[in-house]
């Protein structure tokens, strides 16, 4: 009886622990609510790029309010530098500022990117293809009244060698914006955002 | 009688392997024998054990690099790049099978030096990709590499000068400046390149750097203004491979180590021609075993750390064994004296130099070739018609490599007719225009 009871514990326990095996290999998959504080490691993710974008935007966007700039300015982006040491697609933090921006009416943005293409556009227009009331007006494009450019800068330290379980890196970004009068060449706005952050993974692992 | 010495010792065999996999040998072959585009076809279907993982990749950015397939080499040289951060981990299992087996049990991480050219090879693609802001994150990424292990990595000039091009590319002009004055200090390059950073003050509206008078600068090499420059990055020949070095220290017992050769590897001798006449040209070299070589003994002492570990540790399996039984004991050491095999895995597609040479020339379009004499080779290759702008760089690249010589009776069996004559990939090239200063 007690032999049984035993053969069954044990078969019931194996199958428990199969069971447990395989649901943690099951692969899954699950959305994470963007504007949560969600890191894997210590280095530059989506949470990040919010952080970073909402805080300039909303300092921009408080400085036009008050009063140092003109009516709706025209602004040309001229990117955002990337000066750290990973690959940092710094075109999406440039892409989220204009369309904040643009979004509150109070900039208008000229497409920098798409200027060749513009030219393009117009040659074919005017090489004889489309009829003459429908080509677009030469010389009607609106000029820059600022530049907007910035520069995503890190530091990284890592802990130094020494008897330790844990491994620890600290990553400190630090992202710059501006914006510069096209006439006077001044930078009449510009602010910072710092985002520090540590990491710790152990040196040793099964 | 217990079996648990002899299941050790045949999971001991069972791991060690003891050889890279077959494919890697294959496609090395077939890039030695002039099929690059066939290597890298071998290593896309390859059958390769985890532990080979990095090598399969580190084959595959180099091969990628020499036959001007830049997004696949990035592609694989930044993958073999986040495997090394991944694998930055002591694992007991690994480490564990070590003792009983030999280092080929563990999973490849590569020399120190390899893991720096990793970058190098990245800045290489991204310049030529014409995406110079990826290479300045590159030349972030070396210049740690190159501070956690100092000692075996400074003399590689080549990396060195790299990093600085790189800054300089992206328009980061004053950690440009920064590094090429490190290279000088430290360096017998002082006098041509001089040349460069007087180059660089001059394009970007600096003074002189204080030390360097114009005494230094020898007129022919100085970039006028109606002058932009060409930059052609050289890999000759083929790195010297690991070789296994045995150390008898009883009639049952050894210790496998791995080692490189000492051999001369002539300095390829390069010059450029604009337009069929020689021009005056700045250039800088790093001979990579001799990095190789202090990579490897920086690692010298863990090495034979775990060298005394696994002794131990096997000398204790064939006593526990023969305890048992005398036949099994017998066995058991045979298999133990067996396992223990250097590890001599490394990145066996890497050229033997690395040269970077830097030639002003003056604008308008010119057609430009290299001299290279190296190993028996003599050729002038056509590296291609530039448009040189001034105050712009452009680039080329070009490698020549001799057939890598038969080993182990493999490449006898898989390739029927081995391809015995030096082979020139297609040389490429870039134009880059010069970035905006930084801000």
């Amino acid at each position: 009886m007690l032999k049984n009871f035993t053969r069954t514990l044990a078969r019931a326990t194996s199958l428990l622990l199969m069971s447990a095996a395989l649901v943690g290999c099951v692969a899954t998959t699950r959305s994470i609510d963007t504007s949560s504080d969600f890191h894997y490691d210590a280095s530059y993710d989506f949470a990040d790029k919010k952080a970073i974008v909402n805080e300039l935007t909303s300092s921009l966007l408080a400085d036009a309010r008050t009063n140092n700039f003109i009516e709706r300015p025209v602004v040309i982006s001229y990117g955002i530098a990337n000066e750290t040491s990973e690959h940092i697609n710094t075109g999406g933090i440039a892409d989220d500022i204009r369309a904040n921006l643009l979004q509150s009416k109070q900039f208008r943005f000229l497409n920098q990117r798409q200027r060749e293409n513009l030219v393009n556009e117009a040659d074919y227009q005017y090489a004889g293809f489309v009829a003459p009331e429908e080509r677009l007006t030469e010389g009607r494009q609106l000029g820059a009244d600022f530049l907007l450019s910035g520069t995503l800068r890190s530091i990284e330290k890592k802990q130094p060698k020494q008897w330790r379980l844990n491994k620890r890196k600290l990553i400190y970004y630090n992202m710059t914006l501006e914006m510069t009068d096209t006439t006077t060449g001044e930078i009449t706005w510009t602010d910072n955002v710092e985002i520090a952050r540590e990491s710790s993974q152990p040196i040793i692992a099964w | 009688m217990s079996l648990r010495p002899l299941i050790l010792c045949t999971a001991a065999l069972w791991l060690t392997g003891c050889a890279t996999s077959y494919d890697l040998y294959d496609a090395r072959a077939q890039f030695a024998s002039g099929a690059p585009v066939q290597a890298l076809t071998t290593l896309e279907n390859a059958d390769v054990s985890g532990r080979d993982a990095l090598l399969l990749l580190l084959d595959k950015g180099a091969i990628a690099f020499s036959a001007g397939q830049y997004s696949q080499a990035k592609d694989a040289l930044l993958q073999a790049h986040d495997l090394i951060e991944e694998w930055d981990q002591i694992r007991v299992g690994e480490q564990s099978a070590t003792l009983v087996t030999s280092e080929w049990a563990t999973r490849y991480r590569g020399e120190y030096s390899e893991q720096l050219w990793i970058h190098s090879y990245l800045m290489m693609t991204f310049l030529m990709l014409g995406e110079p802001s990826s290479a300045a994150v590159e030349a972030r990424r070396a210049l740690a590499r190159m501070d956690e292990h100092e000692s075996s990595l400074k003399q590689d000039w080549f990396t060195r000068a790299l990093i600085a091009l790189s800054f300089e590319a992206a328009g980061a002009h004053d950690s440009a400046q920064v590094e090429y004055r490190k290279l000088v200090n430290d360096s017998h390059y002082n006098g041509q390149w001089n040349q460069v950073i007087q180059r660089h003050s001059r394009r970007i509206g600096r003074a002189p750097i204080d030390g360097i008078t114009s005494a230094d600068l020898p007129t022919p090499n100085q970039l006028g203004n109606d002058e932009g420059e060409l930059i052609v990055f050289v890999q000759s020949g083929y790195i010297d491979k690991k070789q296994p070095g045995d150390l008898p220290i009883d009639i049952d017992l050894r210790i496998a180590y791995p080692f490189y050769p000492v051999q001369n590897h002539w300095k390829p001798s390069l010059d450029v021609l604009a337009d069929g006449k020689r021009v005056a040209a700045d250039r800088i070299d790093t001979p990579l075993t001799d990095v190789s070589k202090r990579s490897l003994s920086a690692r010298g002492t863990v090495l034979a750390t775990k060298q005394i570990a696994r002794i131990a540790a096997k000398k204790a399996l064939v006593d526990a064994a023969a305890k048992e039984d005398d036949v099994l004991g017998g066995v058991v050491q045979i298999l133990m004296f067996a396992t223990e095999q250097a590890d001599t895995r490394s990145w066996e597609t890497l050229p033997a130099w690395f040269s970077l040479i830097r030639v002003p020339l003056v604008e308008g379009p010119q057609t430009v070739s290299l001299r290279i004499q190296h190993e028996g080779v003599d050729k002038l290759i056509e590296l291609g018609n530039f448009d040189i702008q001034a105050g712009q760089l452009h680039f080329a690249t070009y490698r020549t490599t001799q057939p890598l010589p038969l080993r182990d009776g493999y490449f006898l069996e898989t390739l029927t007719q081995p391809n015995t004559e030096p082979f020139e990939l297609e040389p490429t090239l870039e134009t880059l225009p010069e970035q905006l200063p930084e801000t």
